[in-house]
């Protein structure tokens, strides 16, 4: 039993905040195990491979990183440090991994947050005007859409930077500090998004329209543009926030194809350049980091359902179906 | 593509990387000739292919690193775009105790861009810095060979002492690997220096704001006045600045400079030289890379290549020509040495067409060996094995592995391509001999390069390159005689002799020389090439406008 005098809140809070540190470790760990399962010795990736390197050295390395200790001792030193937001060094950069990490989420972060805001506002537009009487655009809107869905983000990148940047050049190729440099990477990421929350979005639109309460409201003789957005979207908007929330996690991995294809800076890049030089340190560090934003933006978007959905409030009087 | 690996190392694994080398442009060394008149002033910005994990020249190992710290570290010797050694931060030097000791006098009007001056104590300190266990250099202390101390003579004179004679000291000392940094900066500590955030050298340019993932930029330096004389300029640097950029992904890298949002940029794939060079306001400069040239190493120990005919008719089966050719689109050069032509005062010339193609002979050969049979897929067998050639491949094979390959069956030799991304597991086929031939190139501006491969001692287990398994006491004392020589004819010929020998024992198939090829804008000129194909910024200077 539950002891009764801790508010029902706070107590909800402290098994989200639960349930999000055992998140976190569950992904810290597998990264920790998944690493060790890669074979190979660790100290061949921090000298790489083409150093001038005696074993004398190697010894030297492996006893520096803390390598020749027992896999549980190396475990609980790991976790010890990342409780208190330290994530080792990086083997390549001769760097700290957390303060490597907090220079690189500027540009991935603002390249995020654009990409999923531009996805939701272009979503919610295509639904709208596609929701009609006439079947002609919405045909049309679910073929862009399939192509765009199915379109890999590095070719549309390139396509996008070849035609609005070699060719028109009214675009620049890569990070020129300006805001004029985020929008063609904010679009590879956003559309494929954009298209498939569409998808979600009218789907969930059209049953709506098809409800009661729609004749209800358009029997107040709302204007139709004003029942599909202000009545109807509410409906379809609640799996579409499930998936945005699902994409805002998942764009640290767009942002690796992203950030490369257009020389940006931020965490995708760094990411890759770990992954191929196994840095490993940095492998866990950005692991351990999108554990952080997945369970972020979760919390958000339950947030949010509130927001959209009266009935999940409470003391709306109206119990939650 | 793959990064050019210039001094680097290269165990093991990245060398066996080559995936796709860039084999490129002819023409010669330098940007567009100049008809205008230099000008000073302006600023351009250079696309790189990679960019340094580590900033730190004493540290790092990786040849960008080097490239992209050249313009703000100078050295005690200058190596011309042609290989010769020429005065530099050391005005004179000279060696002593049969070239165990190096004597340095140094300029005395050198200053640091933090406006330390340069001293011989300064010299040792560099030193210091590069052998302490601290710094973890995985190159530059690897340079250094048989070293064994630096001693301050004077305020300008300092000593370089080896356990014993070492000639390839000079062009070491030349590279980047070795520069010369502000002693106050090399305090900074591994971690600040590798940030590349206290890059602090006497060089003609000055290291600027970094942004990790983006670009770096370079400043004049308005002091600078020790260029050296086969720089091609003299005095501060005519460019007010530069940036260079790290543009990874080739299609947006070409693209920036064909839309000209980028003044020049490194490794202009193959399938793009063309094209760039249709573009009016482009050009394609290209150069040759010194050092060991993409080469075939044949285990003259395994039980398949211990008998020299197979290892003979595996040399002269492969069409190399038309392979070169057709892989490299008429842009790159067939090998027919273990050394580059670019390898100053060390290339074998007599050897070209030395050893053609020629499969009639190596079907004899094979035949005599033993080879006669033939399986259902056209490969020759000998009690009833088939004729096997185990090819490590650290990741995917290249393209022109690829091509070998299918060249290969012609002549009923299946070369395996055993390609794996796992690093030990390939490291530990190499250690223990468990292969036929590797394939790998390494870049270097000395001949000295053929003592990795080809001194008896070594062997893949104990850092070395000697994949051939050559341990012949007469190849051992060429290369040992070549580095306690200073001629450079000296050396030049016991290099042609280890050349010669390697070739006449069929223990390397030469392949191809890999080319850097930089795209750069017409209104640049002076952007010539180093020896080791970089681009050098100090003469460089942009058109106004």
């Amino acid at each position: 039993m539950t002891v009764p005098h801790i508010p029902a809140a706070i107590r909800a809070v402290t098994a989200r905040i639960g349930a999000a540190v055992l998140v976190v470790w569950g992904a810290a760990t597998c990264a920790f195990l998944a690493l060790q399962l890669i074979p190979g010795d660790p100290v061949s990736a921090i000298v790489g491979s083409n150093a001038l390197v005696g074993a004398e050295q190697r010894e030297e390395i492996r006893h520096h990183y803390g390598l020749d200790r027992p896999l549980l001792v190396q475990y609980g030193s790991y976790l010890r440090h990342l409780v208190s937001g330290e994530l080792g060094d990086s083997y390549q950069l001769q760097q700290s991994v957390s303060s490597l990490l907090a220079d690189q989420i500027g540009p991935t972060a603002q390249l995020a947050l654009w990409s999923s805001l531009v996805a939701v506002v272009l979503a919610a537009t295509v639904t709208v005007l596609t929701s009609g009487r006439s079947r002609w655009p919405r045909r049309l809107s679910t073929a862009v859409e399939l192509i765009v869905v199915s379109t890999p983000s590095f070719w549309l990148g390139i396509m996008l930077l070849t035609v609005f940047s070699f060719r028109l050049g009214w675009l620049p190729v890569s990070d020129s500090g300006d805001a004029r440099s985020l929008v063609l990477p904010v679009i590879t990421l956003a559309l494929p998004i954009a298209a498939v929350l569409t998808q979600v979005m009218r789907e969930g639109l059209l049953g709506a329209l098809e409800q009661p309460f729609t004749l209800t409201a358009r029997s107040r003789g709302l204007a139709e543009h004003t029942v599909r957005s202000r009545h109807a979207l509410r409906h379809a908007a609640l799996p579409a926030l499930t998936l945005t929330g699902w994409f805002t996690g998942t764009l640290l991995g767009g942002a690796v194809v992203v950030e490369n294809v257009f020389a940006r800076s931020g965490i995708g890049r760094i990411t890759l350049q770990a992954v191929s030089d196994r840095d490993l340190p940095v492998v866990q560090g950005v692991v351990a980091l999108s554990a952080v934003v997945f369970v972020l933006v979760g919390a958000l978007v339950e947030v949010l359902y509130a927001v959209v959905d009266p009935r999940l409030r409470k003391g709306t009087g109206v119990a939650a179906a | 593509m793959h990064p050019r690996r210039t001094p680097r190392r290269a165990a093991l694994l990245s060398v066996l990387l080559l995936a796709a080398v860039t084999a490129c442009s002819s023409d010669g060394g330098s940007a567009p000739a100049a008809q205008a008149k230099p000008r000073s002033g302006g600023s351009l910005t250079y696309a790189a292919q990679q960019e340094p994990d580590c900033w730190d020249p004493h540290t790092s190992a990786q040849d960008v690193t080097a490239f992209v710290q050249r313009p703000v570290f100078d050295s005690l010797v200058y190596q011309t775009p042609d290989g010769e050694l020429e005065p530099w931060l050391a005005k004179s030097w000279k060696t002593s105790q049969g070239g165990r000791t190096y004597t340095f006098d140094l300029r005395e009007d050198v200053t640091f861009h933090d406006g330390k001056h340069l001293d011989a104590a300064a010299v040792k300190a560099n030193f210091d810095h590069i052998t302490a266990k601290a710094t973890q250099s995985q190159y530059a202390a690897g340079l250094l060979g048989p070293y064994s101390g630096t001693t301050v003579k004077g305020k300008y004179r300092v000593e370089v002492r080896f356990s014993r004679p070492y000639a390839p000291f000079l062009q070491a000392a030349s590279t980047t690997y070795l520069g010369i940094a502000s002693p106050a900066s090399l305090k900074a500590g591994a971690d600040k220096l590798c940030a590349g955030t206290d890059s602090v050298g006497s060089g003609p340019f000055k290291a600027g704001a970094y942004t990790r993932g983006q670009k770096r930029g370079y400043t004049k330096n308005a002091a600078y006045a020790w260029a050296p004389k086969g720089a091609g300029h003299s005095g501060p640097a005519r460019l007010d600045s530069f940036t260079v950029r790290f543009i990874t992904e080739d299609a947006t890298r070409v693209g920036a400079l064909t839309s000209g949002q980028v003044d020049g940029a490194a490794a202009i794939p193959a399938n793009q030289i063309a094209a760039v060079r249709r573009n009016t306001r482009l050009d394609v400069v290209g150069k040759d890379v010194p050092g060991a040239v993409d080469t075939f190493y044949l285990n003259t120990r395994s039980p398949l290549f211990s008998d020299a005919r197979v290892r003979k008719a595996f040399q002269r089966s492969i069409d190399l020509d038309a392979l070169v050719k057709s892989v490299f689109q008429g842009t790159g050069t067939r090998a027919w040495s273990t050394l580059s032509p670019a390898t100053p005062h060390s290339y074998d010339s007599g050897l070209e067409k030395s050893w053609p193609y020629d499969r009639a002979l190596a079907g004899r050969l094979l035949d005599q060996a033993g080879w006669t049979g033939r399986d259902s897929e056209g490969y020759r067998t000998k009690n009833g094995k088939r004729l096997t050639v185990v090819a490590p491949v650290y990741g995917t094979a290249s393209v022109f592995s690829q091509a070998v390959q299918g060249d290969l069956k012609k002549a009923g030799i299946y070369l395996n391509l055993a390609a794996s991304t796992d690093a030990t597991a390939v490291s530990a086929q190499l250690d223990e001999g468990r292969y036929d031939v590797v394939e790998t190139s390494w870049a270097r501006g000395d001949g000295d390069i053929l003592s990795s491969f080809f001194l008896s001692t070594e062997s893949s287990e104990g850092g070395g390159h000697n994949f051939a398994k050559v341990a012949d006491p007469q190849v051992d004392t060429w290369l040992k005689k070549a580095q306690g020589t200073t001629d450079p004819d000296q050396r030049a010929e016991y290099y042609a002799q280890v050349q010669k020998w390697t070739l006449d024992r069929a223990a390397v198939v030469p392949a191809y020389v890999q080319k850097a090829s930089v795209g750069v804008n017409k209104k640049v000129h002076g952007l010539r090439l180093s020896l080791s194909a970089w681009p050098e910024f100090y003469g460089a200077w942009v058109e106004a406008g």
